[in-house]
Protein backbone atom coordinates (compact mmCIF):
# COMPACT_ATOMS: atom_id res chain seq x y z
CA UNK A 1 0.00 0.00 0.00
CA UNK A 2 1.14 3.50 -0.51
CA UNK A 3 2.54 5.55 2.11
CA UNK A 4 1.30 8.48 0.84
CA UNK A 5 -1.76 8.66 -1.43
CA UNK A 6 -3.52 12.58 -2.39
CA UNK A 7 -6.54 12.09 -4.50
CA UNK A 8 -8.04 15.02 -6.85
CA UNK A 9 -6.62 17.31 -4.22
CA UNK A 10 -7.67 20.93 -4.88
CA UNK A 11 -6.95 23.99 -2.86
CA UNK A 12 -7.66 28.18 -3.55
CA UNK A 13 -6.91 30.92 -1.97
CA UNK A 14 -9.58 33.20 -2.45
CA UNK A 15 -9.93 33.84 -5.82
CA UNK A 16 -6.35 32.42 -6.57
CA UNK A 17 -6.52 28.11 -7.53
CA UNK A 18 -3.03 26.91 -5.80
CA UNK A 19 -3.86 23.64 -6.56
CA UNK A 20 -5.79 21.73 -8.78
CA UNK A 21 -6.40 18.38 -9.20
CA UNK A 22 -3.69 16.80 -8.11
CA UNK A 23 -3.15 12.88 -7.36
CA UNK A 24 -0.02 11.98 -6.28
CA UNK A 25 1.39 8.35 -4.32
CA UNK A 26 4.38 8.01 -2.57
CA UNK A 27 5.37 4.47 -2.15
CA UNK A 28 7.05 2.84 0.61
CA UNK A 29 10.98 3.62 0.83
CA UNK A 30 10.75 6.07 -2.43
CA UNK A 31 12.30 8.82 -2.88
CA UNK A 32 9.97 11.07 -4.66
CA UNK A 33 10.70 14.28 -6.27
CA UNK A 34 8.71 17.24 -6.78
CA UNK A 35 9.65 20.27 -9.27
CA UNK A 36 8.10 23.08 -10.73
CA UNK A 37 8.67 26.52 -11.45
CA UNK A 38 7.93 29.07 -8.71
CA UNK A 39 4.74 30.03 -7.95
CA UNK A 40 3.49 25.87 -8.67
CA UNK A 41 2.36 25.02 -5.97
CA UNK A 42 5.00 22.85 -4.37
CA UNK A 43 4.75 24.33 -1.07
CA UNK A 44 0.69 24.35 -0.64
CA UNK A 45 0.92 20.37 -1.33
CA UNK A 46 3.49 20.04 0.83
CA UNK A 47 1.16 22.02 3.27
CA UNK A 48 -2.25 19.78 2.26
CA UNK A 49 0.63 16.79 3.42
CA UNK A 50 1.39 18.14 6.92
CA UNK A 51 -2.19 19.81 7.85
CA UNK A 52 -1.34 23.16 7.40
CA UNK A 53 -3.77 23.87 4.67
CA UNK A 54 -6.76 21.93 4.46
CA UNK A 55 -7.87 21.51 0.76
CA UNK A 56 -11.40 22.20 -0.44
CA UNK A 57 -11.49 19.09 -2.65
CA UNK A 58 -9.63 15.97 -1.99
CA UNK A 59 -8.75 13.33 -0.12
CA UNK A 60 -4.95 12.76 2.03
CA UNK A 61 -4.71 9.17 2.88
CA UNK A 62 -1.56 7.86 4.85
CA UNK A 63 -1.07 3.98 4.45
CA UNK A 64 -5.04 3.84 3.19
CA UNK A 65 -6.29 5.64 6.34
CA UNK A 66 -8.08 9.44 5.63
CA UNK A 67 -5.67 12.45 7.69
CA UNK A 68 -7.46 14.82 5.14
CA UNK A 69 -8.37 18.07 8.02
CA UNK A 70 -6.69 16.84 11.14
CA UNK A 71 -4.63 18.97 12.42
CA UNK A 72 -0.94 19.53 12.16
CA UNK A 73 0.38 17.75 14.97
CA UNK A 74 -2.52 14.58 14.46
CA UNK A 75 -0.41 13.83 11.30
CA UNK A 76 2.99 14.76 12.80
CA UNK A 77 2.20 12.25 15.69
CA UNK A 78 0.43 9.65 12.44
CA UNK A 79 4.71 9.89 11.11
CA UNK A 80 4.79 12.83 9.40
CA UNK A 81 7.97 14.80 9.55
CA UNK A 82 8.94 17.69 7.61
CA UNK A 83 11.38 20.03 7.30
CA UNK A 84 10.57 23.94 6.32
CA UNK A 85 12.30 26.53 4.06
CA UNK A 86 14.90 28.47 5.35
CA UNK A 87 16.39 27.44 8.87
CA UNK A 88 13.60 26.45 11.11
CA UNK A 89 15.39 25.45 14.50
CA UNK A 90 14.87 27.04 17.86
CA UNK A 91 17.05 29.02 18.25
CA UNK A 92 17.34 29.14 21.94
CA UNK A 93 17.25 25.58 22.74
CA UNK A 94 20.52 23.16 22.05
CA UNK A 95 21.48 21.51 19.10
CA UNK A 96 20.41 18.60 21.16
CA UNK A 97 17.42 19.51 22.73
CA UNK A 98 15.99 20.38 19.29
CA UNK A 99 16.54 16.98 18.15
CA UNK A 100 14.67 15.92 21.54
CA UNK A 101 11.71 18.11 20.30
CA UNK A 102 11.20 15.06 17.60
CA UNK A 103 10.44 12.51 20.47
CA UNK A 104 7.85 14.70 21.86
CA UNK A 105 5.36 11.75 19.78
CA UNK A 106 6.97 8.72 21.50
CA UNK A 107 6.61 10.62 24.92
CA UNK A 108 3.73 11.12 27.32
CA UNK A 109 4.99 12.65 30.19
CA UNK A 110 2.50 15.30 31.86
CA UNK A 111 2.84 18.74 34.13
CA UNK A 112 2.62 16.90 36.95
CA UNK A 113 4.99 14.23 36.08
CA UNK A 114 7.65 16.05 34.81
CA UNK A 115 6.70 18.46 38.00
CA UNK A 116 7.59 15.69 40.30
CA UNK A 117 10.47 14.26 38.44
CA UNK A 118 8.31 11.03 37.76
CA UNK A 119 10.15 7.84 36.84
CA UNK A 120 8.31 7.90 33.31
CA UNK A 121 9.94 11.55 32.88
CA UNK A 122 13.39 10.10 33.80
CA UNK A 123 13.03 7.33 31.65
CA UNK A 124 11.57 9.45 28.68
CA UNK A 125 14.46 11.78 29.37
CA UNK A 126 17.22 9.35 28.67
CA UNK A 127 15.62 7.18 26.02
CA UNK A 128 15.08 11.23 23.62
CA UNK A 129 18.68 11.58 24.63
CA UNK A 130 20.03 8.59 22.95
CA UNK A 131 17.55 8.36 20.31
CA UNK A 132 18.13 12.18 19.91
CA UNK A 133 21.97 11.57 19.65
CA UNK A 134 21.46 8.53 17.57
CA UNK A 135 19.69 11.05 14.94
CA UNK A 136 22.39 13.55 15.26
CA UNK A 137 25.53 11.01 14.55
CA UNK A 138 23.39 9.40 11.45
CA UNK A 139 23.51 12.98 9.87
CA UNK A 140 26.76 13.37 11.16
CA UNK A 141 26.15 16.64 13.78
CA UNK A 142 26.64 15.01 17.08
CA UNK A 143 29.88 17.19 17.71
CA UNK A 144 27.32 20.49 17.65
CA UNK A 145 25.13 18.85 20.24
CA UNK A 146 25.70 21.11 22.68
CA UNK A 147 25.66 24.13 20.99
CA UNK A 148 22.81 26.80 20.65
CA UNK A 149 20.53 25.80 17.34
CA UNK A 150 21.09 29.89 16.61
CA UNK A 151 24.89 29.83 16.50
CA UNK A 152 25.06 26.98 13.53
CA UNK A 153 25.47 27.57 10.13
CA UNK A 154 22.54 28.05 7.76
CA UNK A 155 23.77 24.84 6.51
CA UNK A 156 24.73 22.87 9.53
CA UNK A 157 20.84 24.23 10.76
CA UNK A 158 19.54 22.13 7.85
CA UNK A 159 21.33 19.11 8.65
CA UNK A 160 19.96 19.41 12.72
CA UNK A 161 16.53 19.76 11.13
CA UNK A 162 16.52 17.09 9.06
CA UNK A 163 17.91 15.05 12.22
CA UNK A 164 15.02 16.46 14.37
CA UNK A 165 12.64 15.33 11.79
CA UNK A 166 14.06 11.77 11.65
CA UNK A 167 13.86 11.67 15.08
CA UNK A 168 10.32 11.56 14.70
CA UNK A 169 10.55 8.01 13.18
CA UNK A 170 8.23 9.12 10.37
CA UNK A 171 7.07 6.68 8.00
CA UNK A 172 7.19 9.86 5.84
CA UNK A 173 9.83 12.53 5.46
CA UNK A 174 8.69 15.53 3.88
CA UNK A 175 11.90 17.97 2.79
CA UNK A 176 10.74 21.69 1.88
CA UNK A 177 13.64 22.54 -0.59
CA UNK A 178 16.54 21.46 1.52
CA UNK A 179 19.21 22.07 -0.85
CA UNK A 180 18.45 25.91 -1.49
CA UNK A 181 21.45 28.13 -0.42
CA UNK A 182 23.82 25.06 0.43
CA UNK A 183 27.06 24.97 -1.25
CA UNK A 184 27.81 22.13 -3.68
CA UNK A 185 29.93 19.52 -1.34
CA UNK A 186 26.64 19.97 1.19
CA UNK A 187 24.56 18.94 -1.44
CA UNK A 188 26.81 16.08 -2.61
CA UNK A 189 26.25 15.46 0.96
CA UNK A 190 22.55 15.69 1.64
CA UNK A 191 21.91 13.39 -2.01
CA UNK A 192 24.10 10.88 0.44
CA UNK A 193 21.81 11.55 3.40
CA UNK A 194 18.64 11.28 1.66
CA UNK A 195 19.84 7.79 0.03
CA UNK A 196 20.86 6.55 3.29
CA UNK A 197 17.31 7.54 4.98
CA UNK A 198 15.88 5.43 2.56
CA UNK A 199 18.21 2.19 2.13
CA UNK A 200 18.92 2.25 5.78
CA UNK A 201 15.86 3.40 7.22
CA UNK A 202 12.92 2.23 4.71
CA UNK A 203 11.77 6.28 5.09
CA UNK A 204 9.37 7.46 2.19
CA UNK A 205 10.67 10.65 1.32
CA UNK A 206 9.32 13.62 -0.55
CA UNK A 207 11.11 16.46 -1.57
CA UNK A 208 10.37 19.28 -3.27
CA UNK A 209 13.28 21.28 -5.19
CA UNK A 210 13.92 23.84 -7.04
CA UNK A 211 16.83 22.88 -7.72
CA UNK A 212 16.88 20.17 -10.83
CA UNK A 213 19.84 18.26 -10.15
CA UNK A 214 19.62 16.97 -6.71
CA UNK A 215 16.20 15.61 -7.35
CA UNK A 216 17.29 14.15 -10.65
CA UNK A 217 20.35 12.52 -9.33
CA UNK A 218 18.40 10.94 -6.25
CA UNK A 219 14.84 10.62 -7.42
CA UNK A 220 13.22 7.11 -8.00
CA UNK A 221 10.66 9.33 -9.39
CA UNK A 222 9.96 12.83 -10.32
CA UNK A 223 6.48 14.78 -10.26
CA UNK A 224 6.08 17.93 -11.63
CA UNK A 225 3.90 20.77 -11.03
CA UNK A 226 3.15 23.89 -12.78
CA UNK A 227 0.56 26.58 -12.12
CA UNK A 228 -0.87 23.85 -9.62
CA UNK A 229 -1.25 21.19 -11.75
CA UNK A 230 0.47 18.22 -12.22
CA UNK A 231 1.94 17.98 -15.88
CA UNK A 232 4.30 15.23 -15.70
CA UNK A 233 5.15 11.98 -13.97
CA UNK A 234 8.01 9.29 -14.27
CA UNK A 235 11.24 8.51 -13.74
CA UNK A 236 13.98 11.60 -13.58
CA UNK A 237 15.12 11.19 -17.20
CA UNK A 238 12.15 10.76 -18.54
CA UNK A 239 10.77 13.64 -16.79
CA UNK A 240 13.60 15.91 -18.30
CA UNK A 241 12.97 15.11 -21.91
CA UNK A 242 8.81 16.15 -21.50
CA UNK A 243 8.28 18.82 -24.03
CA UNK A 244 5.58 20.04 -21.47
CA UNK A 245 8.24 20.25 -18.35
CA UNK A 246 10.70 21.80 -21.09
CA UNK A 247 7.74 24.79 -21.54
CA UNK A 248 6.91 25.38 -18.30
CA UNK A 249 10.47 25.98 -17.33
CA UNK A 250 11.85 27.39 -20.36
CA UNK A 251 8.65 28.94 -21.91
CA UNK A 252 8.17 28.76 -25.94
CA UNK A 253 10.08 30.18 -28.51
CA UNK A 254 8.45 32.96 -30.11
CA UNK A 255 8.67 33.52 -32.91
CA UNK A 256 10.08 37.17 -34.52
CA UNK A 257 8.20 38.53 -37.14
CA UNK B 1 22.36 19.63 28.65
CA UNK B 2 18.96 18.96 28.08
CA UNK B 3 18.27 16.53 30.87
CA UNK B 4 18.18 16.93 34.95
CA UNK B 5 21.36 19.48 35.33
CA UNK B 6 21.96 19.84 38.65
CA UNK B 7 21.68 23.83 38.50
CA UNK B 8 24.07 25.05 41.23
CA UNK B 9 26.49 23.98 43.68
CA UNK B 10 25.67 26.61 46.28
CA UNK B 11 22.39 25.55 46.39
CA UNK B 12 22.54 23.64 50.11
CA UNK B 13 24.07 26.91 51.72
CA UNK B 14 21.49 28.77 50.49
CA UNK B 15 18.53 26.15 51.61
CA UNK B 16 20.39 26.21 54.98
CA UNK B 17 20.87 29.91 55.03
CA UNK B 18 17.18 30.34 54.36
CA UNK B 19 16.22 27.90 57.36
CA UNK B 20 18.79 29.50 59.94
CA UNK B 21 17.38 33.45 58.82
CA UNK B 22 14.73 33.75 61.66
CA UNK B 23 17.79 33.43 64.38
CA UNK B 24 18.78 37.04 63.79
CA UNK B 25 16.34 38.65 61.32
CA UNK B 26 13.87 41.64 63.06
CA UNK B 27 10.61 40.60 62.75
CA UNK B 28 9.62 43.42 59.70
CA UNK B 29 12.88 42.26 57.97
CA UNK B 30 11.66 38.60 58.17
CA UNK B 31 8.20 39.62 56.89
CA UNK B 32 10.26 40.76 54.29
CA UNK B 33 11.44 37.79 53.56
CA UNK B 34 8.57 36.19 53.50
CA UNK B 35 6.66 38.27 50.92
CA UNK B 36 9.82 37.67 48.86
CA UNK B 37 8.76 33.53 49.31
CA UNK B 38 5.78 34.81 47.82
CA UNK B 39 6.73 37.02 45.35
CA UNK B 40 9.35 34.61 43.77
CA UNK B 41 6.81 31.86 43.42
CA UNK B 42 4.26 34.57 41.33
CA UNK B 43 7.12 35.67 39.27
CA UNK B 44 8.21 32.31 38.30
CA UNK B 45 4.22 31.04 37.41
CA UNK B 46 4.31 34.41 34.99
CA UNK B 47 8.13 33.57 33.99
CA UNK B 48 6.50 29.67 32.93
CA UNK B 49 3.74 31.63 30.64
CA UNK B 50 5.65 34.80 29.25
CA UNK B 51 9.50 33.53 29.08
CA UNK B 52 9.16 30.21 28.14
CA UNK B 53 5.70 29.57 26.56
CA UNK B 54 5.57 33.53 25.06
CA UNK B 55 2.09 34.55 25.94
CA UNK B 56 2.01 37.84 26.39
CA UNK B 57 -0.60 37.79 28.90
CA UNK B 58 -1.24 40.06 31.63
CA UNK B 59 -3.58 38.10 34.22
CA UNK B 60 -1.47 37.29 36.90
CA UNK B 61 -2.35 40.35 39.43
CA UNK B 62 -5.89 39.26 38.69
CA UNK B 63 -4.65 35.67 39.36
CA UNK B 64 -3.11 36.41 42.42
CA UNK B 65 -6.24 37.85 43.93
CA UNK B 66 -7.92 35.10 42.91
CA UNK B 67 -5.60 32.82 45.17
CA UNK B 68 -6.25 35.29 47.88
CA UNK B 69 -9.75 35.64 48.37
CA UNK B 70 -10.57 32.33 47.45
CA UNK B 71 -8.39 30.97 50.28
CA UNK B 72 -9.62 33.28 52.43
CA UNK B 73 -13.53 32.60 51.45
CA UNK B 74 -13.04 29.02 51.65
CA UNK B 75 -12.16 29.11 55.24
CA UNK B 76 -14.34 32.05 56.17
CA UNK B 77 -17.57 31.21 54.65
CA UNK B 78 -17.34 26.87 54.20
CA UNK B 79 -15.43 27.16 57.32
CA UNK B 80 -12.26 24.67 55.60
CA UNK B 81 -9.05 24.85 57.55
CA UNK B 82 -5.80 26.59 56.04
CA UNK B 83 -4.43 23.46 54.74
CA UNK B 84 -7.07 22.31 52.67
CA UNK B 85 -8.31 26.31 51.45
CA UNK B 86 -4.89 27.02 50.57
CA UNK B 87 -4.64 23.92 48.03
CA UNK B 88 -8.39 24.43 46.73
CA UNK B 89 -7.98 28.19 46.67
CA UNK B 90 -5.36 27.17 43.83
CA UNK B 91 -6.80 24.74 41.80
CA UNK B 92 -9.64 26.84 41.55
CA UNK B 93 -7.23 29.73 40.25
CA UNK B 94 -6.06 27.06 38.31
CA UNK B 95 -9.69 26.50 36.85
CA UNK B 96 -9.62 30.15 36.09
CA UNK B 97 -6.31 30.22 34.15
CA UNK B 98 -8.18 27.41 31.67
CA UNK B 99 -10.48 29.41 31.31
CA UNK B 100 -8.84 32.78 30.44
CA UNK B 101 -6.06 30.61 28.25
CA UNK B 102 -9.49 30.17 25.61
CA UNK B 103 -8.67 33.47 23.99
CA UNK B 104 -4.77 32.88 23.58
CA UNK B 105 -5.20 29.75 21.69
CA UNK B 106 -6.63 32.21 19.00
CA UNK B 107 -5.14 35.54 20.16
CA UNK B 108 -1.66 36.29 20.46
CA UNK B 109 0.87 39.47 20.73
CA UNK B 110 -1.10 42.33 21.90
CA UNK B 111 -4.41 41.30 21.12
CA UNK B 112 -3.91 38.64 23.87
CA UNK B 113 -2.30 41.71 25.91
CA UNK B 114 -5.84 43.56 26.29
CA UNK B 115 -7.83 40.53 26.88
CA UNK B 116 -5.88 39.45 29.54
CA UNK B 117 -6.13 43.23 30.79
CA UNK B 118 -9.34 43.47 30.64
CA UNK B 119 -9.71 40.32 32.40
CA UNK B 120 -7.61 41.64 35.31
CA UNK B 121 -9.86 44.96 35.50
CA UNK B 122 -12.86 43.25 35.07
CA UNK B 123 -11.98 40.76 38.45
CA UNK B 124 -10.30 44.05 40.68
CA UNK B 125 -14.07 46.17 39.52
CA UNK B 126 -15.80 42.88 41.17
CA UNK B 127 -12.89 42.49 43.76
CA UNK B 128 -14.19 46.44 44.71
CA UNK B 129 -18.05 46.18 44.03
CA UNK B 130 -19.12 42.59 44.99
CA UNK B 131 -18.69 44.00 48.65
CA UNK B 132 -21.56 41.38 50.06
CA UNK B 133 -18.89 38.34 48.92
CA UNK B 134 -15.65 40.21 48.91
CA UNK B 135 -16.17 43.30 51.44
CA UNK B 136 -15.84 45.70 48.92
CA UNK B 137 -12.87 48.14 48.65
CA UNK B 138 -11.88 47.51 52.02
CA UNK B 139 -11.19 44.55 52.25
CA UNK B 140 -11.86 40.90 54.07
CA UNK B 141 -9.74 40.18 57.39
CA UNK B 142 -8.35 37.16 56.40
CA UNK B 143 -8.20 33.98 59.19
CA UNK B 144 -4.35 32.71 59.37
CA UNK B 145 -2.92 29.65 59.82
CA UNK B 146 -2.08 28.36 63.26
CA UNK B 147 0.74 27.13 64.26
CA UNK B 148 0.98 26.64 68.01
CA UNK B 149 0.43 23.08 67.42
CA UNK B 150 3.67 22.99 66.08
CA UNK B 151 4.55 25.58 69.33
CA UNK B 152 5.93 28.51 66.82
CA UNK B 153 4.53 31.84 66.49
CA UNK B 154 2.65 32.30 63.82
CA UNK B 155 4.91 35.18 61.80
CA UNK B 156 8.01 32.15 61.77
CA UNK B 157 5.41 29.51 61.07
CA UNK B 158 4.32 31.67 57.68
CA UNK B 159 7.99 32.54 57.27
CA UNK B 160 8.96 28.29 56.83
CA UNK B 161 5.52 27.49 55.25
CA UNK B 162 6.38 30.06 52.64
CA UNK B 163 10.03 29.09 52.30
CA UNK B 164 8.68 25.44 51.92
CA UNK B 165 6.11 26.39 49.10
CA UNK B 166 8.87 28.58 47.12
CA UNK B 167 11.25 25.57 47.67
CA UNK B 168 8.66 22.64 46.71
CA UNK B 169 7.28 25.18 43.33
CA UNK B 170 10.92 25.83 42.39
CA UNK B 171 11.66 22.60 41.91
CA UNK B 172 8.45 21.39 40.63
CA UNK B 173 9.13 24.10 37.78
CA UNK B 174 12.93 23.04 37.47
CA UNK B 175 11.51 19.20 36.23
CA UNK B 176 8.68 21.11 34.23
CA UNK B 177 11.27 23.31 32.03
CA UNK B 178 13.68 20.24 31.83
CA UNK B 179 11.25 18.17 30.44
CA UNK B 180 9.25 17.65 27.44
CA UNK B 181 6.26 19.94 28.32
CA UNK B 182 8.44 22.80 29.50
CA UNK B 183 10.67 22.23 25.60
CA UNK B 184 7.07 22.25 24.27
CA UNK B 185 6.36 25.54 26.23
CA UNK B 186 9.58 26.95 24.18
CA UNK B 187 9.12 25.53 20.69
CA UNK B 188 5.29 27.07 20.83
CA UNK B 189 6.74 30.40 21.84
CA UNK B 190 9.53 30.35 19.14
CA UNK B 191 7.96 28.97 15.77
CA UNK B 192 4.42 27.26 16.60
CA UNK B 193 4.13 25.83 13.36
CA UNK B 194 7.54 23.74 13.55
CA UNK B 195 6.13 23.16 16.91
CA UNK B 196 2.95 21.40 15.40
CA UNK B 197 5.19 19.73 13.07
CA UNK B 198 6.76 18.05 15.60
CA UNK B 199 3.53 16.35 17.51
CA UNK B 200 3.07 19.20 19.42
CA UNK B 201 -0.72 20.02 20.22
CA UNK B 202 -0.97 23.82 20.74
CA UNK B 203 -4.00 23.99 22.47
CA UNK B 204 -2.93 21.85 24.95
CA UNK B 205 0.33 23.45 25.44
CA UNK B 206 -1.10 26.80 25.62
CA UNK B 207 -3.14 25.62 28.31
CA UNK B 208 -0.84 24.18 30.33
CA UNK B 209 0.75 27.06 30.72
CA UNK B 210 -2.00 29.24 31.95
CA UNK B 211 -2.76 26.04 34.11
CA UNK B 212 0.35 26.42 35.73
CA UNK B 213 1.17 30.30 35.89
CA UNK B 214 -2.42 30.65 37.35
CA UNK B 215 -1.89 27.57 39.83
CA UNK B 216 1.52 29.48 40.64
CA UNK B 217 -0.54 32.72 41.62
CA UNK B 218 -3.31 31.25 43.32
CA UNK B 219 -0.92 29.63 46.16
CA UNK B 220 0.99 33.15 46.24
CA UNK B 221 -2.59 34.50 46.45
CA UNK B 222 -3.32 31.93 49.78
CA UNK B 223 0.04 32.82 51.43
CA UNK B 224 -0.14 36.34 50.70
CA UNK B 225 -2.99 36.73 52.64
CA UNK B 226 -2.02 34.24 55.47
CA UNK B 227 0.76 36.25 55.47
CA UNK B 228 -0.61 39.69 55.94
CA UNK B 229 -4.19 38.57 57.27
CA UNK B 230 -5.96 40.95 54.88
CA UNK B 231 -7.32 40.77 51.69
CA UNK B 232 -7.74 43.86 49.65
CA UNK B 233 -8.38 44.98 46.30
CA UNK B 234 -5.13 47.60 46.05
CA UNK B 235 -3.46 44.53 46.56
CA UNK B 236 -4.31 43.39 43.18
CA UNK B 237 -4.58 45.99 40.77
CA UNK B 238 -2.57 47.30 37.52
CA UNK B 239 0.39 48.30 39.39
CA UNK B 240 0.72 44.65 40.80
CA UNK B 241 0.77 43.28 37.19
CA UNK B 242 4.09 46.02 36.47
CA UNK B 243 5.36 45.33 39.53
CA UNK B 244 5.60 41.39 38.25
CA UNK B 245 6.06 41.86 35.03
CA UNK B 246 9.07 44.34 36.26
CA UNK B 247 10.59 41.20 38.51
CA UNK B 248 10.45 38.51 35.38
CA UNK B 249 11.64 41.12 32.91
CA UNK B 250 14.46 42.23 35.29
CA UNK B 251 15.16 38.86 36.57
CA UNK B 252 15.66 37.53 33.09
CA UNK B 253 12.93 36.01 31.09
CA UNK B 254 12.72 32.65 30.04
CA UNK B 255 14.56 31.55 33.47
CA UNK B 256 14.07 29.55 36.68
CA UNK B 257 16.78 31.60 39.18
CA UNK B 258 15.64 34.86 37.39
CA UNK B 259 12.21 35.06 38.69
CA UNK B 260 13.45 34.85 42.10
CA UNK B 261 16.08 37.23 41.54
CA UNK B 262 13.97 39.65 39.89
CA UNK B 263 11.60 39.10 42.81
CA UNK B 264 13.94 40.14 45.33
CA UNK B 265 15.34 43.55 43.94
CA UNK B 266 12.14 44.53 42.35
CA UNK B 267 10.69 44.06 46.41
CA UNK B 268 13.98 45.10 48.16
CA UNK B 269 13.13 48.37 46.25
CA UNK B 270 9.21 48.59 47.03
CA UNK B 271 9.84 47.92 50.91
CA UNK B 272 12.99 50.37 51.06
CA UNK B 273 11.14 53.18 48.68
CA UNK B 274 7.93 52.88 51.36
CA UNK B 275 8.49 56.38 52.83
CA UNK B 276 8.58 57.86 48.80
CA UNK B 277 5.36 55.93 47.12
CA UNK B 278 4.88 58.65 44.61
CA UNK B 279 8.77 58.08 43.15
CA UNK B 280 7.86 54.17 43.23
CA UNK B 281 6.37 54.31 39.63
CA UNK B 282 9.14 56.49 38.45
CA UNK B 283 12.04 54.33 39.71
CA UNK B 284 9.92 50.99 38.55
CA UNK B 285 9.31 52.56 35.15
CA UNK B 286 13.59 53.54 35.16
CA UNK B 287 14.66 49.72 35.85
CA UNK B 288 12.41 48.63 33.49
CA UNK B 289 14.24 50.97 30.50
CA UNK B 290 17.45 50.72 32.28
CA UNK B 291 17.28 46.83 32.16
CA UNK B 292 16.03 46.40 28.53
CA UNK B 293 18.33 48.41 27.25
CA UNK B 294 21.60 47.28 29.19
CA UNK B 295 20.44 43.85 30.89
CA UNK B 296 18.28 42.57 28.20
CA UNK B 297 18.40 38.96 29.38
CA UNK B 298 18.20 39.90 33.26
CA UNK B 299 19.79 40.03 35.83
CA UNK B 300 20.59 35.81 35.47
CA UNK B 301 22.93 36.62 32.44
CA UNK B 302 25.49 38.07 35.08
CA UNK B 303 26.00 34.58 36.33
CA UNK B 304 27.50 32.81 32.91
CA UNK B 305 30.84 32.58 32.98
CA UNK B 306 32.80 29.07 33.39
CA UNK B 307 32.64 27.86 36.48
CA UNK B 308 29.73 30.05 37.87
CA UNK B 309 27.79 28.47 40.54
CA UNK B 310 24.75 28.77 38.62
CA UNK B 311 24.02 26.27 35.92
CA UNK B 312 20.99 27.04 33.81
CA UNK B 313 19.93 27.33 30.08
CA UNK B 314 18.38 30.57 29.90
CA UNK B 315 15.20 30.49 27.24
CA UNK B 316 15.51 33.94 25.72
CA UNK B 317 17.20 35.50 22.92
CA UNK B 318 16.26 38.98 22.89
CA UNK B 319 17.18 40.07 19.99
CA UNK B 320 15.68 37.32 17.84
CA UNK B 321 15.25 37.77 14.39
CA UNK B 322 11.57 37.50 12.18
CA UNK B 323 11.68 34.58 10.92
CA UNK B 324 9.89 34.28 7.51
CA UNK B 325 8.82 31.02 6.49
CA UNK B 326 6.92 29.88 2.97
CA UNK B 327 3.62 28.24 5.49
CA UNK B 328 3.43 32.09 7.45
CA UNK B 329 0.53 33.09 5.24
CA UNK B 330 -1.06 30.07 4.89
CA UNK B 331 -0.89 28.55 8.55
CA UNK B 332 -4.36 28.79 10.20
Amino acid sequence: MATLALERVSVSFGGLRALTGVDLTVAPAEIRGLIGPNGAGKSTLLNVISGLTVPQEGRVRLGGDDVTGLSPDRIAALGVARTFQGAALFPTMTVLENVMMGRHRHTRTGLLGAAVFSRRMREEERDAREKAEAALAFVNMLEFRDRLGGELSYGQQRSVEIARALALEPRLLLLDEPAAGLSPPRVAALDQLLQRVRDEKGISVLVVEHVLRLVMEISDSVTVLNSGQKIAEGRPKDVCADPAVITAYLGTRRRHA
Amino acid sequence: MGGLARPLTLLPVLLALAVLAPAVLNPYLRFVVTLFFIYAVVALGLNLLLGYAGQFAFANAAFFGWGAYATSLLQLRLDLPFVLALPLGALLTAGVGALVGLPALRLRGLYLAIVTLAFGEVTYWAMIHWAGLTGGASGLKAPAPDFTALGIPQGLGMYYLCLAMAVLLYAAAWGIVHSRVGRAFVAVRDFEVAAQALSVNLTRAKTAAFVLSAFYAGVAGGLHSATLRFVAPESFDLFQMVLQFAMVVVGGLGSVLGSALGAALVLGLRESLRAAVATQEILFGGLLIVCIVFLPRGLVSLLRWPGSPWIERLHWEPRRRGREVATWPLSP
